[in-house]
C-alpha cells in the first residue's frame, strides 16, 4: 500500500489544482448557494419599521408576530428615524405601538393603540395592518373572555378562583396546542417533517449533489489511467491492474471522506446543520464506488463526464435536492433515493445495496489475461 | 534459456503463426524481421505473456508459460512500440513511479545510473519535453528496472535519429554480453539488425528480407 500511496501522490502532485478544486467544490458550492439564496431572500423581504413606545409582553408579542411573517423584514427604531426612512422610501411602512398598549388591550379598549404610516409606494401596509388588527382582536377577545370567566365564577360559586393572568395563560396554552391557523396538513400516510429553516434548499441535500458531481468528475482518473499506454506496464509489476485501481480508488475515497468530515464540521458551524458521520461514510462509499464502477464502462472521459453530469442532474431533480420544492421528491420513496443516507438518515437503502452487490460482482470478475 | 516449440497462433480462421520453434540462449541478441503483418508483433506479445498461443509450448528457464505466468512475468521486460510512459512526469519521476510498483527495489542513484548507461541524461525533464530518441531510451530503461532475464523489444528504434539508434543498439548488445540477458527485438532497420544481433529470424512468406539479409552476408533463419 505504501508504494501505491507514493505513486498516487506523484500523480496528485501533477494534478493538485484540479484535485483541490474538486475536493473543495462541494463545500464551497453549498455554502455559496445557501448564502446567495439567503441574501436574495433577505433582499426580497419588505422592510417595515416598528416604533415601540412601551415594552411589555403584549407589545413584544405583537412585534414577534410581525417578525414571523414571511417576506417582511422588521426593524425596531425610534419614531423620528422611522418616519425619516419612510419618507426616503427605505421603509415600506411604519407602525408605532403607543404606551398603555397592554393595559388598553386588557381593558378591551381598542382605540388609539397603534398609529400606522404609509407612503405612496407602500406595499406591505395593508397586510401588516391586517395582521396587527387580527392580533389586537385576538388579544382583546382573550382579555374579554377572561373577564367573562371571572364574572361567571363569581355568579355561580360566589368567588373567583382564577386570576386574569391565569386564564390568559391557559387560553394561550390551549391556542398553542390546538392552533388551527398553524396546523400542518399532510396527505394520509405522509410523515410530517419539522422544518424550522426558511431555506429553499436543504444544506445536506445540496452538498450531496455537489459531492456526487465532484466524485464523478474526480473518478475519471480510472478511464484516463486505464486508457494510458503506461498502465499496461503493471503486467510486469507486483500489482495487477485490478488491485492497482482498487487501492487507488480506496485512497481517493479516504481523502474525500476526510474532506467530508472537515466539511461536516464547517457546515455545522456555519449553518448549524449536523450529520451523523456514519451516514456521511455510507454516502461517500456509495458515490465513490458508483463513480468507480461507472468509469469502467467508458473508454473516453468526455462521454463519461457527459453521462456523469446527466446523472447528477437527474439525481438533483429526482430527489428534490436541487429544485426547492417537495413535489419532485415526493414520487421517490426514501428507500430508493440515492441521497437517502443524507436526507432520510438511512444507512441501508436501495442504492448502497445495489452498488455494493455490483462492486462484489466486479471484484469476482476474472481479470483479463494481459491485465 | 527460452524455448519455443511448435508455436501457433490463429485469429479465427486466419493463421498468424504456424509451428514456430526456436531457442534463445542467455547472452544472445535475436533479431526478428519480416514484412508488416508477418506476425512479429504477435510473436512478441505471446512471448511477453500479453497474448496466449493457440498451440505450442514456451518455456523460460524450465518454467512453462501455461502454468507459471506470474513467475515468468518477473523475468520479462517488454518494450512496446508505443511510448508507455507518463507524459507529465519527468524522467526521474517515471523511473521512480515504476520502481515503486516493481518487484525489485532500486535507489535513485541506481535508477539514474540505468538512464546514464543508456546515455539518457535529461533526468529532470518531462517526457513531453524529450526528443523521440530520448523517449525511446526511457521506454527501454523503465522496462529494465526489475532486472529481467528476457528483454523483448518491439521496434525500439522506430522513427528516431541515427545517433540514438546506435546508442540503443550498442547498449542492448552490451547488456546481453555483460549481464547474460536474452534479447529479442524487431526492426526494419537491417543495418542495425545485422550489426547488433547474434541471430536473425525471418518471418512471413515473402522472401524479400531473407534475400536482402543474404546480400548483407548474413545467414538468417526462416521461421
Amino acid at each position: 500500500m505504501k508504494q501505491i500511496i507514493t505513486t498516487r501522490l506523484m500523480h496528485w502532485k501533477k494534478q493538485w489544482v484540479s484535485l483541490m478544486f474538486w475536493l473543495l467544490f462541494p463545500f464551497v458550492a453549498t455554502v455559496s448557494v445557501i448564502m446567495i439564496t439567503d441574501a436574495l431572500q433577505d433582499d426580497a423581504q419588505i422592510p417595515v419599521g416598528v416604533v415601540l413606545k412601551e415594552e411589555t409582553d403584549a407589545s413584544e408579542a405583537l412585534v414577534q408576530k410581525i417578525k414571523s411573517a414571511p417576506f417582511i423584514r422588521t426593524t425596531i427604531l425610534p419614531e423620528d428615524k422611522a418616519l425619516y426612512r419612510l419618507e426616503k422610501h427605505d421603509l415600506d411602512s411604519v407602525f408605532t405601538i403607543h404606551s398603555n398598549f397592554e393595559q388598553k388591550i386588557q381593558q378591551n379598549n381598542r382605540s388609539r393603540l397603534i398609529t400606522a404610516y404609509q407612503s405612496d409606494l407602500s406595499l406591505a401596509y395593508s397586510p401588516v395592518k391586517e395582521m396587527i388588527v387580527s392580533y389586537v382582536q385576538q388579544e382583546t377577545g382573550r382579555a374579554k373572555a377572561a373577564f367573562t370567566i371571572q364574572e361567571l365564577e363569581k355568579r355561580y360559586s360566589g368567588q373567583t378562583q382564577s386570576t386574569i393572568e391565569d386564564i390568559v395563560a391557559k387560553s394561550k396554552t390551549i391556542q398553542k396546542e390546538e392552533d388551527l391557523l398553524s396546523t400542518n396538513l399532510t396527505f394520509h400516510g405522509d410523515h410530517e417533517t419539522m422544518n424550522d429553516t426558511q431555506r429553499p434548499f436543504n444544506v445536506w441535500g445540496l452538498w450531496g449533489i455537489f459531492s456526487l458531481l465532484s466524485a464523478m468528475l474526480l473518478f475519471d482518473w480510472v478511464i484516463k489511467e486505464k486508457q494510458s499506454k503506461a498502465i499496461w506496464r503493471l503486467t510486469f509489476s507486483r500489482w495487477s491492474l485490478k488491485s492497482y485501481l482498487l487501492l487507488n480508488s480506496l485512497l481517493y475515497t479516504l481523502v474525500l471522506f476526510m474532506t467530508d468530515m472537515l466539511t461536516a464540521v464547517s457546515l455545522y458551524y456555519i449553518f448549524g446543520e449536523w450529520l451523523n458521520p456514519a451516514n456521511l461514510l455510507v454516502y461517500r462509499l456509495l458515490i465513490c464506488t458508483a463513480a468507480f464502477l461507472l468509469a469502467h464502462l467508458f473508454k473516453r472521459p468526455f462521454y463519461y463526464n457527459t453521462v456523469a453530469f446527466a446523472l447528477v442532474l437527474l439525481a438533483g431533480i429526482g430527489t428534490g435536492a436541487l429544485l426547492p420544492t417537495r413535489i419532485t421528491a415526493d414520487w421517490l420513496p426514501d428507500f430508493a433515493s440515492p441521497l437517502s443516507p443524507l436526507l432520510a438518515g438511512n444507512l441501508l437503502s436501495l442504492w448502497p445495496l445495489a452498488i455494493g452487490v455490483t462492486f462484489v460482482l466486479w471484484l469476482m470478475r476474472k481479470e483479463q489475461y494481459h491485465a | 534459456m527460452l524455448e519455443v516449440q511448435t508455436l501457433s497462433k490463429a485469429y479465427g480462421r486466419k493463421q498468424i503463426l504456424n509451428d514456430l520453434s526456436f531457442t534463445v540462449h542467455p547472452g544472445e541478441v535475436i533479431g526478428l524481421v519480416g514484412e508488416n503483418g508477418a506476425g512479429k508483433s504477435t510473436l512478441l506479445q505471446i512471448l511477453a505473456t500479453l497474448s496466449q498461443p493457440s498451440a505450442g509450448e514456451i518455456m523460460l528457464y524450465d518454467q512453462s508459460y501455461r502454468t507459471d505466468v506470474k513467475i515468468i512475468r518477473r523475468q520479462i521486460g517488454f518494450v512496446p512500440q508505443d511510448i508507455a510512459l507518463w507524459e507529465d512526469f519527468s524522467v526521474k519521476e517515471n523511473m521512480r513511479f515504476f520502481e515503486k510498483l516493481s518487484w525489485n527495489h532500486k535507489n535513485t542513484e541506481q535508477l539514474r545510473q540505468l538512464c546514464q548507461d543508456m546515455k539518457l541524461n535529461k533526468w529532470n525533464e518531462t517526457v513531453k519535453q524529450l526528443s523521440g530518441g530520448m523517449k525511446r531510451k526511457l521506454n527501454i530503461a523503465v522496462s529494465l528496472i526489475h532486472d529481467p532475464d528476457l528483454l523483448i523489444l518491439d521496434e525500439p528504434t522506430a522513427g528516431i535519429d541515427l545517433k540514438s539508434r546506435k546508442d540503443i543498439a550498442s547498449y542492448l548488445a552490451g547488456l546481453a554480453k555483460t549481464q547474460e540477458k536474452m534479447i529479442l527485438y524487431t526492426s526494419h532497420d537491417l543495418d542495425q539488425i545485422t550489426q547488433t544481433c547474434d541471430r536473425i529470424y525471418c518471418m512471413g512468406d515473402d522472401p524479400f528480407y531473407y534475400q536482402v539479409l543474404q546480400a548483407y552476408g548474413e545467414q538468417p533463419v526462416l521461421l
